[in-house]
């Protein structure tokens, strides 16, 4: 910038916000992006020219001015370069430059709260294009918006852009934990202090320093409503760019709470490919009916929801036909009516019965009967894949045609045999087996065996001996 | 490390749905048109019959090179990868569900599948058997091999928001870590995992010791997180420093950890159109980000159809590639950074609309080795 005084404020686009350093810039700008005809490509002096050229020489009607904000975009507004423009847009743009300007000053070092808030009046106007420290939109021009051939990143990779307002948050944090750097804490040498004190490791990848969360990062977090994903955080991150700002987008989601999240853009001239609720594209994807199907062995063609069950599946009903009654024999009534609560809910649900059984079995685990942990783990190892139940049906009976399939793995998973129970901790040590009864009740079946299997060999000591190594 | 007899009579290449016997011969099949495979490069026989969702080569303790591919049609493909860019189908597996995430034991004799059935089994290559090793209780978007000093186990992260590792060997995990929000990726790379959740959450974890979190770091892009890879600090070798986070909106942040200031970490946009037609630019999602291991560089796959090299420490692209039909679903390098492996399947980033399931999907491989070079400063 060769003069310290410029006019005034740099001329800047009614259209799409963007600030130039001349004003013929600006309307070279404004000739090239707003009054472009997009069948002819001539280049018109204003927005009604346009508009006329159009209808008289193609005979096309346009209602709004290309590659302009939605809020900007009325054809009949007479705009040339920086005349013409409403003085109420004039003011706002004022109020936001200044805001910018006191923001840039304190660069990365504060939160931009108070400026974003102020920019976002409403949603008329677009947040300004984050500036960065250097403020002038030269720098950002490249970043902002197509500007000519946009080609992503030719060449260096731009100016950093829109990083700095975020910087505010991880400036903050780099600056406490770049002090203690230096001084790592005197080693709490990783593994043998429980790290949930205050040191973690003293790794330099991890600054002892603060532990957890920044002081940006908790506060945006934690509270951070589902529906907005792409609005503009209310702690103070501008937008990126023009190009994709999504703050006013996101605040008529406010109210619905219900809604999912959209993912949107603001700006005229971009969109992004992609479904707009904000979900992932697996997450759609696996909502498909076709993805919709029972876990089975069949192959490639199977993709109907359903058709034909495998082998596994076929077992797996009267397997939980078999734990239901297991669980009515189980010496504790209560026991018995978790079970139930715990199997029943599976053949409800759809088809992962096992591994639908598993998913009772945790949460159950940490509060009630921990008893069911056992069965219910012991269903988590069905399918007769898992090496640690066949092992365990062995000894019980001979006749495992699944764990044949997995006998290679036997040799390994003897070890872990005992270590098996080992993993079920909230066993109560106690003589609480109820499926004890379930032996009997399954057959051939691999699967459950191997949990109930287990109580009734190992009790209490089980428990204590030799425990999967943990984390040491 | 385990000697694996990978005998060709282990594996019975009939398995994969197509002809028995694998193509022979040079990677380029003459019926594929030049338009699919603008770039030209090596194509992977037998490819998967739906998207493929994951991709992972062998590591370094096993010598030849493997590749499997974990793809929508429920079932985990492995295939030889040969110096000359021959592939051989070797064995396959089916899961319950489409694949969501592939893993190597360190050892390069099992493959860790995470499934929409809510499980992730453990493929052992050489009994060609599977079994359970991890179970949530909505489906399983991504599974890690750990391998620390002191313990080994698999992270798996899920939709059910929680954070699960597991000794293999146990039936229940050895620790639940609760998320903010369903786990969209993951990556790790001992002592350091870092997890990009719906709703933009980003927490990082330390493993030494004992999994826990690090910390939670404010999200650097505004837009839904699709795809996280950690790097590490001195070119690939060293530990790791930080991670590059790509979004839907094709957009990548560089992150690091520590920053030595706070211009060290930056965004970078990518994949995206030219703003020519109607000046509209179109943005599509980044769907893949890996590192190389050797240079340090990254590679970015996106919906647009095009994969991209990156050079992160002078800032610049290094190259892009042509477009392909459909939009590149992942991306993979082999252990010594020789070959990158990219998937050209459909993503479902337009809609069920454009789902064409009579579109061939193609794993195409890459000699990279020099392309993703770093540009000296």
């Amino acid at each position: 910038m060769g003069r310290k005084k410029k006019k005034q404020t740099k001329p800047w686009c009614w259209y799409c916000n963007r600030e130039f350093d001349d004003e013929k810039i600006l309307i070279q700008h404004q000739k090239a992006k707003h009054f472009k005809c997009h069948i002819c490509h001539k280049k018109l002096y204003t927005g009604p020219g346009l508009s006329i050229h159009c209808m008289q020489v193609h005979k096309e009607t346009i209602d709004k001015v290309p590659n302009a904000l939605p809020n900007r975009n009325n054809i009949e507004i007479e705009i040339y370069g920086m005349e013409g423009i409403p003085e109420e847009d004039l003011k706002e743009h004022e109020r936001q430059r200044a805001g910018r300007m006191g923001n840039s000053s304190r660069r990365q070092e504060e939160e931009d709260d108070e400026d974003s808030q102020s920019s976002l009046p409403g949603q008329s106007n677009p947040p300004p294009p984050a500036v960065p420290s250097q403020g002038p939109p030269g720098p950002m021009g490249p970043m902002m918006g197509p500007n000519g051939p946009m080609m992503p990143m030719m060449g260096p990779m731009g100016p950093m852009g829109h990083m700095p307002p975020y910087m505010g948050g991880h400036g903050m944090m780099a600056g406490p934990m770049g002090h203690l750097g230096p001084m790592p804490p005197p080693g709490a040498p990783p593994g043998t202090t429980p790290p949930s004190t205050s040191q973690p490791p003293n790794k330099p990848l991890f600054p002892s320093a603060v532990q957890q969360q920044t002081t940006a990062g908790n506060s945006q977090i934690g509270p951070v409503k589902p529906a907005f994903p792409a609005y503009s955080q209310a702690n103070g991150q501008s937008t990126p760019s023009t190009q994709a700002s999504s703050t006013p987008s996101g605040l008529p989601d406010k109210g619905e709470a219900k809604k999912p999240a959209l993912i949107t853009t603001v700006s005229a001239n971009s969109r992004i490919i992609h479904p707009e609720e904000d979900i992932s594209l697996e997450e759609k994807r696996a909502g498909m009916p076709r993805y919709q199907q029972a876990p089975r062995a069949s192959p490639l063609r199977a993709r109907a929801p359903a058709p034909a069950p495998p082998p596994q599946r076929v077992e797996s009903p009267p397997e939980e036909r078999r734990m239901k009654m297991a669980r009515y024999s189980q010496a504790s009534a209560t026991a018995a009516a978790m079970a139930m609560g715990g199997v029943l809910t599976h053949p409800a649900g759809v088809r992962p019965t096992h591994p639908g059984v598993v998913v009772e079995a945790p949460p159950m685990v940490s509060t009630i009967v921990p008893t069911m942990v056992t069965t219910m783990s012991s269903g988590m190892v069905p399918t007769g894949h898992m090496a640690i139940p066949v092992s365990m049906p062995a000894i019980m009976r001979p006749n495992m045609q699944p764990i044949m399939t997995t006998q290679p793995m036997l040799s390994a998973a003897v070890p872990a045999v005992s270590a098996m129970p080992g993993a079920m901790p909230p066993l109560p040590i106690g003589g609480m087996r109820p499926p004890i009864g379930l032996p009997q009740a399954l057959p051939g079946h691999g699967q459950m065996a191997p949990g109930i299997a287990a109580p009734p060999m190992m009790g209490a000591p089980m428990m204590g001996g030799h425990m999967i190594p943990r984390f040491r | 490390m385990v000697a694996l007899p990978y005998n060709e009579t282990m594996f019975n290449p009939s398995t994969f749905g197509s002809s028995g016997s694998s193509f022979t011969g040079f990677g380029l099949s003459t019926t594929t048109p030049a338009t699919a495979n603008p770039m030209k490069d090596f194509e992977v026989v037998n490819p998967p019959d739906d998207s493929v969702q994951c991709m992972a080569f062998s590591p370094p303790s096993i010598p030849q090179d493997f590749l499997v591919a974990g793809s929508w049609d429920n079932n985990v493909r492995c295939w030889e990868v040969q110096r000359d860019g021959k592939t051989i189908g070797k064995a396959q597996q089916t899961m319950g569900g489409p694949v969501m995430d592939v893993a190597w034991h360190d050892d390069g004799s099992k493959v860790f599948m995470a499934s929409a059935d809510k499980t992730v089994h453990c493929w052992d290559l050489g009994s060609n058997q599977k079994m359970q090793v991890a179970q949530h209780d909505a489906p399983v978007k991504t599974v890690h091999w750990i391998k620390a000093p002191t313990y080994s186990c698999i992270m798996t992260g899920s939709w059910d928001k929680t954070l699960k590792f597991w000794d293999t060997r146990s039936a229940q995990p050895i620790m639940t870590i609760n998320l903010p929000e369903r786990c969209y990726c993951a990556d790790v790379e001992y002592p350091m995992a870092v997890v990009g959740t719906a709703n933009r959450h980003l927490i990082v974890y330390q493993l030494e010791g004992q999994p826990q979190e690090f910390k939670q770091i404010e999200s650097p892009l505004k837009y839904q997180h699709r795809c996280v890879a950690i790097f590490k600090d001195k070119k690939g070798a060293g530990a790791p420093a930080g991670f590059a986070l790509g979004s839907v909106e094709g957009r990548v942040a560089i992150q690091y950890i520590v920053a030595a200031s706070p211009r060290d970490n930056f965004t970078f946009k990518c994949h995206r159109s030219n703003g020519t037609s109607n000046g509209f630019q179109d943005i599509y999602a980044v769907n893949d980000i890996k590192f190389h291991p050797v240079h340090g560089t990254l590679s970015t796959v996106g919906s647009d159809g095009r994969f991209s090299f990156w050079d992160k420490d002078a800032r610049t692209k290094l190259k892009n590639s042509e477009a392909m039909e459909q939009p590149i679903s992942c991306c993979a390098f082999s252990h010594n950074g020789q070959i990158f492996a990219y998937a050209v399947s459909y993503d479902w980033s337009k809609g069920h609309e454009y789902f064409n399931p009579q579109k061939k999907n193609y794993i195409f491989l890459r000699s990279c080795y020099d392309e993703l070079k770093p540009r000296s400063r």
